[in-house]
């Protein structure tokens, strides 16, 4: 019984935000995201982190925006036309990840995702969860939790 | 149905409940003689006995029926008054308690146990008084002169009245109907005169799993019980027959009136059942769940910040037509705030209530004489800090009886009253709310403060020299501090002071300590009065638009850069004949500073909190502003600098500085 519900769950497919930092595109499980946001006048936070690009309004609330090119560690964050602040929710945190571009949305079963561990040397990529293949690209699938830093925090 | 109302209104009135138990004990034990508290404690175990029956509560039910049992004896003289008993009384209150918590916490009563304190209340009591207890009256079932009349011409006929209660199996699904079946086979076989609660409230499933039947009939309990046993779904059948004294009730019936003095009080004492209890008590309030007060808040913080978008809009070149009804506007949703803040308001009486209790057992168990005198319990006070001030007093009332007061002996020897007093005082102050907690004991001895850090290195030797007496003071509440000399179970856990600091100023107030050694100390506790819309003077410091509270400010002033002096690292600026230190906000707050070339004259915020003050130099000034207080959000709450931030009436964020943690 337990195997086979095992078995059932590694081809419930899950949707994901796919979007572009740099040359690669990353993808977020879409249950933790709440909206897309255009770039608002973001207001420095004294003391943050150097990630942290500081709060915007989002509808009355107030959410920290993340350079997710800086917290990954590629570079200072670029604004165009296409960057966009994805407002993640997770484990009560609610954070802003600023993005190159948002791209699509797109289904995969977790059997398709390929662990991260597999294919990174441990202390690269820690930030990616697995990778999944997608229309001709490699989509590297972002672990938030890590990426907002639980781990140390709590 | 939402058995969840029944719930919440259960915790609701337990407390209250709880609260009277805890008052009325303690005015037992200082006037010996005295029935009123008895009476008062009476009713109020009686009601949660009752209350808790009827949603399964066993063990409330239980602890609530045996204290009833010990003041039933002790209302006829059988017991004596006396220390041990009102310590029990009090320790099976706090059990009740303790349950209540767990209802409220987990739904449930848990599986506390309370077995001992059974046995001892059960000790305590004499054996005979089951009787008295075990049978209620009907009469204590608040019926109707029809329905004693029933019961009164039955008995007469050879039947006998018995409570049924039963227990619905948790997993009944139409618990009308099943409650439905069971009265029709009751019905077979004798009248059913009452149903707690109500016919109708059952028919429409406002009950919990347990409901009771009174019924008159001529069969015994096993027919009653074989019966029900056929029907399904039934956890479980209580049969108790009552005893019912004729005579007594043909007394009673005879004397004609229905408001005699006796069934006043069986009216009141009486209060089995709850649900048709509420509507005899006629008060003119209602009880409203805090989250439609915060929702309704929210909406008026809202609107506020709307308001201040089109002043901001229409600021410049405003016609006077709509100057006027921007005013207006402003009246109206200033009106709004204040009205919906005061319904917000509850009389801090409601956290002080607890205090005599507390003082009372920390007195004991330390072997202390010590009164408390509360003053001001009836200032109002935001419903969200009430909540939140409970801990941090009650700490600071175990600080002042464990550290603060002396022995009798030691206070004889000092020349003082053996009687220890301890003072907790509220009063409004602009803005503020002001709690005073002093005691008149030895005082802080500051060089054991001293002594203490310098042994848990939080200070260096060379730092003592610079220290002065309120320095010394704060060490007190660094983490980990306690100056308790052995760890009591009252106060020296290592949860400290820190903790009642980090507390106050989490709701944005702050705590000072006065001292004086050998007069006593006194902790001074300041807070807003409410937290979600302040008032604050908008600065600009380098491009960055920054909010501070206005009740933190006591002066803006204009100095001449020439007049700041540089001791080593620390600038000054001269205030009123003393010099207070500079911090320059741009610094403080990392902005980039925009030229080397400074301003011959700048703009000084002098803050204000307790006895020091400290100047802030800032850029610009914007203007005075209510300012709705947001949160950051988990992720940020690590900054400390920051209180908060507001939305500005372009959309823009700015952020609110905590003043605690600029000085």
């Amino acid at each position: 019984m337990g195997s086979l519900n095992e078995e059932k769950s590694r081809f419930i497919s899950r949707q994901f935000i796919s979007f572009g930092l740099g040359e690669s595109v990353y993808g977020l499980d879409i249950l933790m995201t709440e909206s897309i946001e255009r770039i608002s006048k973001i207001t420095r936070v004294p003391k943050a982190s150097e990630h942290v690009l500081g709060v915007i309004n989002v509808r009355g609330d107030i959410i920290p925006v993340i350079s997710l090119r800086s917290r990954i560690g590629i570079g200072e964050e670029q604004y165009s036309e296409d960057s966009r602040i994805i407002i993640t929710s997770y484990d009560g945190f609610r954070v802003g990840l600023l993005v190159d571009r948002v791209i699509n949305v797109f289904t995969a079963s977790d059997i398709d995702i390929q662990s991260g561990g597999e294919v990174f040397k441990s202390g690269i990529n820690e930030h990616v969860l697995g990778i999944v293949n997608q229309e001709s690209a490699h989509v590297l699938i972002l672990d938030l939790a890590r990426v907002l830093d639980l781990g140390g925090l709590s | 149905m939402d058995s969840n109302t029944y719930i919440t209104l259960f915790i609701e009135e337990a407390k209250e409940h709880i609260q009277i138990l805890n008052d009325n004990l303690l005015k037992l034990e200082e006037t010996n003689d005295n029935n009123e508290p008895l009476n008062e404690i009476f009713r109020a175990a009686h009601t949660l006995k009752g209350m808790a029956g009827t949603l399964g509560f066993e063990r409330i039910t239980n602890l609530a029926h045996a204290m009833e049992n010990i003041l039933d004896e002790i209302r006829n003289n059988k017991i004596e008054i006396s220390g041990a008993i009102i310590d029990i009384l009090l320790e099976s209150t706090d059990a009740i308690e303790e349950l209540v918590q767990n209802v409220m916490e987990f739904g449930n009563e848990g599986s506390k146990d309370i077995k001992d304190l059974l046995f001892k209340l059960n000790q305590s009591e004499d054996s005979f008084s089951d009787e008295i207890s075990g049978h209620p009256d009907p009469r204590s079932l608040e019926l109707d002169e029809y329905q004693l009349n029933i019961i009164n011409v039955g008995v007469g006929q050879g039947l006998s009245p018995y409570l049924v209660e039963i227990t619905l199996k948790s997993t009944c699904l139409l618990k009308a109907a099943r409650a439905y079946i069971v009265f029709q086979a009751l019905e077979e076989f004798g009248e059913i005169i009452k149903t707690f609660p109500q016919v109708q409230d059952i028919e429409e499933e406002r009950f919990e799993d347990t409901f009771g039947v009174l019924l008159l009939t001529q069969e015994g309990e096993t027919t009653i019980r074989s019966r029900l046993d056929l029907i399904s779904e039934l956890q479980s059948i209580k049969v108790e027959k009552l005893t019912y004294d004729v005579d007594r009730a043909d007394s009673s019936d005879s004397s004609d009136s229905s408001e005699t003095p006796d069934k006043k009080r069986e009216a009141t004492t009486a209060k089995q059942y709850t649900v048709q209890d509420r509507t005899r008590i006629q008060t003119r309030s209602i009880r409203v769940d805090t989250e439609k007060l915060d929702n309704l808040m929210n909406l008026v913080s809202e609107l506020i910040t709307i308001k201040n978008t089109l002043v901001d809009i229409l600021g410049e070149g405003m016609e006077s037509g709509i100057n006027e009804s921007m005013e207006y506007l402003a009246r109206i949703t200033n009106g709004l705030h204040d009205a919906v803040t005061k319904v917000r308001m509850v009389p801090i009486e409601m956290v002080f209530s607890r205090f005599p209790r507390v003082v009372r057992d920390l007195s004991k168990n330390t072997n202390k004489e010590i009164v408390l005198d509360i003053l001001g319990a009836e200032t109002e006070i935001d419903r969200t800090i009430i909540d939140e001030i409970g801990d941090p007093l009650i700490h600071l009332l175990r600080n002042a009886v464990d550290h603060g007061i002396e022995t009798p002996d030691e206070r004889v020897k000092a020349g003082k009253d053996p009687v220890g007093r301890i003072e907790l005082k509220a009063h409004h102050d602009g803005n503020n709310v002001v709690i005073l907690v002093g005691d008149d004991g030895h005082g802080i001895d500051l060089g054991n403060i001293v002594n203490k850090a310098l042994q848990k290195s939080l200070i260096s030797e060379e730092d003592v020299e610079h220290l002065d007496d309120q320095d010394i003071i704060n060490l007190m509440f660094h983490p980990g501090f306690s100056t308790a000399k052995s760890i009591s179970n009252i106060s020296g856990r290592g949860v400290g002071m820190d903790v009642v600091k980090t507390k106050v100023e989490s709701m944005g107030g702050s705590v000072d300590v006065s001292t004086q050694e050998g007069m006593g100390s006194t902790f001074t506790i300041r807070l807003p009065l409410t937290l979600s819309i302040i008032q604050a003077l908008l600065v600009e410091v380098s491009d960055e638009i920054y909010a501070i509270p206005l009740n933190s400010i006591q002066e803006i002033i204009d100095i001449s850069e020439s007049t700041i002096k540089k001791f080593e690292d620390q600038e000054t600026i001269p205030y009123n004949g003393i010099l207070l230190p500079l911090i320059r906000l741009e610094e403080a707050l990392d902005t980039d500073t925009i030229s080397g070339q400074q301003d011959q004259n700048m703009k000084v915020v002098v803050i204000r909190r307790g006895d020091r003050q400290i100047a802030l130099s800032i850029g610009n000034l914007i203007g005075q502003q209510d300012i709705v207080i947001k949160s950051l959000g988990k992720y940020l709450s690590n900054i400390r600098i920051i209180s908060g931030a507001t939305i500005l009436g372009d959309g823009r964020v700015a952020l609110i500085l905590d003043i605690n943690h600029l000085i």
